[in-house]
């Protein structure tokens, strides 16, 4: 249809609009409120309802708002008597069948059934009300987390909807037909069995009554004693908004923030249940120091807090080795305090975090080929990209709300290649699913690439114009032989060929990555590869196509920017850049380190070797999470002093000396930024549950107030103010304006936002094309070692599973660790499903379940590390760490498996 | 791709006797020329049924898979049409017509009669899988009221004392067979 511009009149105001638009959207551009049940803005329209009535001057026929079009001089009423007095039958009819308990229903008040009846004056009387009727109202199988009442379900069909077209799930449904017409579950059956249900909590978001509610969130508490406070979601890069119902000072219920530019209101299932922990009664509430009997004993803030002082006084006298590992889940404030508290008081650059084990190959990879470590387009482009290029992500598991809006875009048509050597729920989607062996990212980049020279696909403008090196590396890849790299991945050849040319002729191609191309030890040599390989296309620095790292956590973006990465000051400034050193030394007012320290993996080499006097762990579990748990734990008790900062008394808390209580993601202001480099206000929804519990910020502030230093900080905004001074890329975010503006970095010279990286230029000037060694390929099984084990996530748990394993739903969901095995394999090896097997590689071994599945290769096997029961970080090593960014190896391992 | 009449194939299914593994071969061979024909779910869900007799959920699951729909189109569409059965159903279907001309003449007399004899409500099947009780909105055959037709039996003015008589035939028609 020719978009073209009509004026209609709503209310007596005259709108402008587009031929497209309905009446709904034309009104709510003016403002004015049109009542509705059944519809939802990002969902499709159905009509049912008729609740959104509107008389339109010149037709006898009520026409509902939400489907009908504006035309050209059309004069719409939407408050008229006549429309008021339907929707009070049409109410009335509704409120027929709905069982309305609503003085005791969790809903009331926020009830939109209940609010129009008031608003329409409909009370429910004038109809009989339909008897109760088993079939129909009747309960369905039980669930641990979502209630699901259907005798106050008014069939407006919007939970079928989210669960159709937000998550792609097929879990709900309409069954049955005419007054017997229900909602229902795939097969009648619970939502744990059904096989399709995530438990997202979408449906419960968009319910317009109570029928869907959270099971926990029952009979808690509701309007007015709640309120809502608009917050981030903690858990991974995506950022969600969230908005949280709190009573008094717990935490009743978490839904989307249907406002929030970067989800629209839908959440995974960490989002919607995993809260639980915020209110956990094992929450750290109170300082412990470990005492002369080596038993951790309670204290109050001010004595933890100069016994570490004394402590940073002694080990500074001896001429001690300090050393810090700063936290992703931390707000930016806490990263930048603490990295300051790191490199001006302390005068170390041994400061670092958990970005070294996940994405600091992108750091160095991306830095060095384009100039900006991050995500180079905003998540909204994913709605123009014609070809998705997703390599080493399980995306659904890991970013589930970015995942939705992708298989959104492929169902309109877009293409999906996917490499991944397992097959991740994205698989089915695939335009073509490279199922490549673990670990040969590398040599198939370099054959495609090969391949585009060979077919002359390059983009010559992109390459002659913006970028350096390009001859030279295109010497190097027509030296490499196509038919070994190809053999070596162990796809064929024909494949390889036809995702090579649909990526590189497709017009918007942009890639997706993540841990799959990062956790080696060659993992720059990935990063640079794929920059490459964009580079070669063309596909990046022009519109939506680009290449996009998808950060884990909810702030690892935000604490690499505020350098809390070795050699790395805020704004991503060298410390042995002598320029840069000045600038921040003169406003802190404090001489820094100026060579580079140690990473995260050598920090915990040096102190297993007994070379680390003071370590200082804000809100991180390296036992869990780190390569090589038994050295982790070794490094820990090696070291003089640990002191640890978190929110519970972790596995690694177990070893500290002295443990600091931290208020969570609830309990403080401040920002985070998410994956799509989107700086976002972090709110403040209860009080922390005791009194001698600090913002992380705040303890090391006063920390470093006793160790001498001279910081004025009132507030977390102070600490921003600061860190706009701090890291140029932040300059232009004003902390005042979070609630009308977006903001992501960098700014530009007027003081906006760039939402897309190296437009025109890139960030380094020129791109450089640059061309790392294949490496000889490390994943070799042996007869000692024959299985290629692959270490991922879990949808249902997040990292370490700290947070999400203390909500007993999710928890009964996904409560023991399992290891995936190729039926082939385990026939071989007589094992079973459930059947208890170990696992053992050259530097640990677990005990864990098995489970036998399709989606794994044979030769391969798959776990997940969330699990205290079975570390699986056992089993990897870090002997050998990536040149450029001191990774590890730490997403596939050679091990045996062994029938227990 | 020329049009396959589903009742067509389900008249040439000698079906009874196979097994599963059979059942859905057979099944995945007719689906696969339904495959890209679009509005064919209902004939596919018509010709599964008539193979196994009702829908059971991993048939449902096999008819989706195999038409590239979602899994919940097809339940829906399952639940939607009476003639779908999720569950078991008798060899022999009794449908009791509540129209208005049968039910003047004592349709719910019979219904409640053919209740009592097998021991069941509408929409059950009998221990023995022989019988299934369902109720239908008028068969068009006003002028014969009441009536009940059992499979494709129409049977005319019946009264409730002929009902023991017209079960104990298919019993016999049962005990012949064997």
């Amino acid at each position: 249809m020719e978009k073209e511009l009509v004026v209609c009149k709503i209310d007596g105001i005259e709108i402008f609009c587009e031929n497209d638009w309905t009446i709904m959207k034309a009104a709510q551009t003016a403002n004015i409120q049109v009542p509705a049940l059944c519809y939802t803005p990002d969902l499709s329209v159905v009509g049912s309802c008729r609740i959104c009535v509107v008389e339109i001057e010149g037709e006898t026929i009520l026409q509902p708002s939400c489907s009908t079009l504006v035309k050209n001089n059309m004069v719409i009423y939407t408050h008229s008597e006549k429309v008021n007095y339907a929707r009070k039958i049409v109410l009335e009819m509704i409120l027929s069948q709905h069982l309305a308990d609503c003085l005791v229903c969790d809903a009331s008040g926020e009830c939109l059934l209940e609010k129009y009846s008031y608003d329409f004056g409909a009370t429910g009387k004038m109809f009989q009300k339909a008897q109760f009727n088993p079939i129909k109202h009747g309960d369905l199988p039980d669930n641990s987390l979502i209630k699901f009442e259907r005798t106050k379900c008014i069939l407006c069909g919007k939970c079928i909807r989210a669960c159709n077209e937000w998550t792609h799930k097929d879990a709900l449904s309409f069954v049955d037909k005419g007054e017997m017409m229900r909602v229902s579950t795939l097969y009648d059956r619970s939502l744990e069995d059904n096989g399709e249900c995530i438990f997202c909590g979408n449906c419960i978001n968009v319910c317009p009554t109570g029928a869907l509610w959270e099971k926990e969130a029952a009979g808690k508490g509701r309007f007015p004693d709640i309120r809502k406070i608009k917050t981030i979601c903690p858990y991974c890069g995506v950022g969600c908004g969230i908005e949280v119902s709190a009573k008094g000072n717990s935490i009743i219920k978490v839904r989307g923030d249907m406002d929030s530019p970067v989800s629209k209101g839908r959440l995974c299932i960490k989002g919607s249940f995993g809260f639980d922990f915020v209110n956990s009664p094992q929450r750290l509430v109170k300082p412990l120091i470990r005492n002369s009997k080596g038993e951790l004993e309670e204290t109050n803030m001010i004595d933890a807090l100069i016994y570490i002082k004394n402590k940073i006084d002694e080990i500074k006298r001896n001429n001690g080795i300090f050393a810090g590992l700063a936290s992703a889940r931390c707000t930016n404030e806490d990263n930048y305090i603490f990295q300051k508290f790191m490199r001006s008081v302390l005068h170390t650059d041994n400061v670092d975090h958990c970005a070294r084990i996940c994405h600091s190959p992108s750091v160095s990879g991306l830095n060095m080929t384009l100039g900006h470590a991050a995500m180079t387009n905003p998540i909204e482009d994913i709605d123009a990209i014609d070809c998705f290029f997703v390599i080493g992500s399980n995306m659904t598991s890991t970013h589930p709300v970015i995942s939705w809006r992708m298989i959104r875009r492929i169902k309109e048509g877009a293409l999906l290649i996917l490499v991944d050597p397992k097959k991740s729920p994205l698989s089915k989607y695939a335009t073509m699913h490279l199922q490549l062996n673990p670990g040969t990212d590398m040599a198939l980049l370099y054959a495609m690439m090969k391949i585009i020279i060979d077919e002359g696909m390059q983009d010559t403008d992109m390459l002659n114009s913006r970028c350096e090196g390009v001859d030279e590396f295109i010497a190097e890849i027509n030296k490499l032989n196509l038919d070994d790299m190809i053999q070596q991945t162990g796809l064929d050849e024909g494949d390889v060929r036809l995702a090579t040319r649909l990526f590189a002729i497709s017009g918007a191609s942009s890639m997706y990555y993540a841990m799959g191309v990062t956790q080696h030890v060659f993992g720059t040599g990935n990063v640079v590869a794929l920059a490459d390989l964009a580079l070669l296309c063309g596909k990046i620095g022009q519109g939506p196509t680009g290449i996009n790292p998808l950060r884990g956590q909810n702030n690892v973006q935000g604490a690499c920017d505020m350098g809390a990465l070795t050699g790395v000051l805020p704004g991503y400034r060298s410390v042995d850049n002598k320029a840069d050193n000045k600038e921040l030394s003169e406003l802190w007012g404090a001489d820094l380190p100026e060579k580079k320290g140690l990473t995260l993996n050598e920090i915990m080499h040096e102190a297993a070797e007994g070379n680390i006097d003071f370590l200082y762990i804000m809100g991180e579990n390296p036992v869990l999470s780190d390569p090589d748990s038994n050295s982790i734990i070794k490094a820990l008790e090696k070291t003089d002093f640990v002191v640890v900062q978190d929110i519970f008394l972790t596995e690694t808390a177990a070893y500290a000396d002295v443990i600091l209580p931290a208020t969570s993601f609830a309990e403080k202001d401040g920002t985070f930024t998410n994956t799509e480099r989107r700086v976002q206000r972090v709110r403040k929804v209860i009080d922390p549950p005791s009194k001698d519990m600090l913002d992380d910020y705040q303890i090391i502030y006063r920390l470093a107030e006793l160790c001498g230093a001279n910081w004025k900080y009132n507030s977390w905004i102070d600490v921003f103010e600061e860190i706009r001074k701090a890291a140029p890329i932040y300059s232009h975010i004003d902390p005042n304006k979070f609630d009308d503006k977006e903001f992501f970095w960098p700014g530009d010279i007027l003081g906006d936002s760039v939402k897309r990286l190296h437009q025109g230029e890139f960030s380094r000037g020129r791109a450089k094309l640059i061309y790392f060694p294949l490496p000889e390929y490390p994943y070799k099984a042996t007869p000692s070692f024959p299985f290629l084990l692959i270490i991922g996530r879990l949808y249902e748990h997040y990292h370490t599973g700290t947070m999400t394993r203390k909500t007993k739903g999710i928890e009964k969901l996904q409560s023991e660790p399992f290891v995936y095995i190729n039926p082939k394999d385990a026939i071989k090896l007589h094992i079973k499903d459930n059947d208890f097997v170990k696992l053992i590689s050259d530097n640990g071994e677990i005990e864990l379940k098995c489970k036998l599945t399709l989606d794994v290769k044979p030769g391969n096997l798959y776990t997940t590390f969330h699990f205290h029961e079975a570390v699986a970080n056992k089993l990897t090593n870090k002997r050998i760490l990536d040149a450029q960014s001191k990774m590890a190896a730490m997403k596939v391992v050679m091990v045996n498996i062994i029938r227990k | 791709m020329h049009y396959i009449n589903p009742i067509t194939i389900a008249k040439q299914c000698t079906c009874q006797n196979q097994t599963d593994i059979e059942k859905f071969e057979k099944l995945g061979e007719i689906l696969s020329m339904y495959k890209d024909e679009p509005g064919s779910l209902i004939n596919s869900l018509y010709v599964a049924q008539t193979i196994f007799g009702y829908l059971p959920d991993k048939v449902i699951k096999f008819v989706a898979s195999r038409l590239n729909e979602p899994v919940i189109k097809v339940f829906g569409v399952a639940t939607f049409y009476s003639y779908f059965s999720r569950f078991p159903r008798g060899k022999y279907t009794i449908k009791v017509c509540l129209g208005t001309a049968c039910y003047v003449r004592g349709g719910k007399t019979l219904l409640e009669k053919v209740k009592k004899e097998l021991g069941i409500s509408i929409g059950e099947t009998t221990p023995d899988g022989l019988y299934t009780l369902e109720i239908v909105r008028c068969v068009g055959a006003c002028a014969l009221a009441p009536v009940v037709v059992v499979n494709n039996d129409t049977h005319r003015r019946v009264k409730s004392n002929q009902i023991p008589e017209i079960l104990q035939s298919y019993i016999s028609e049962v005990s012949n067979e064997n």
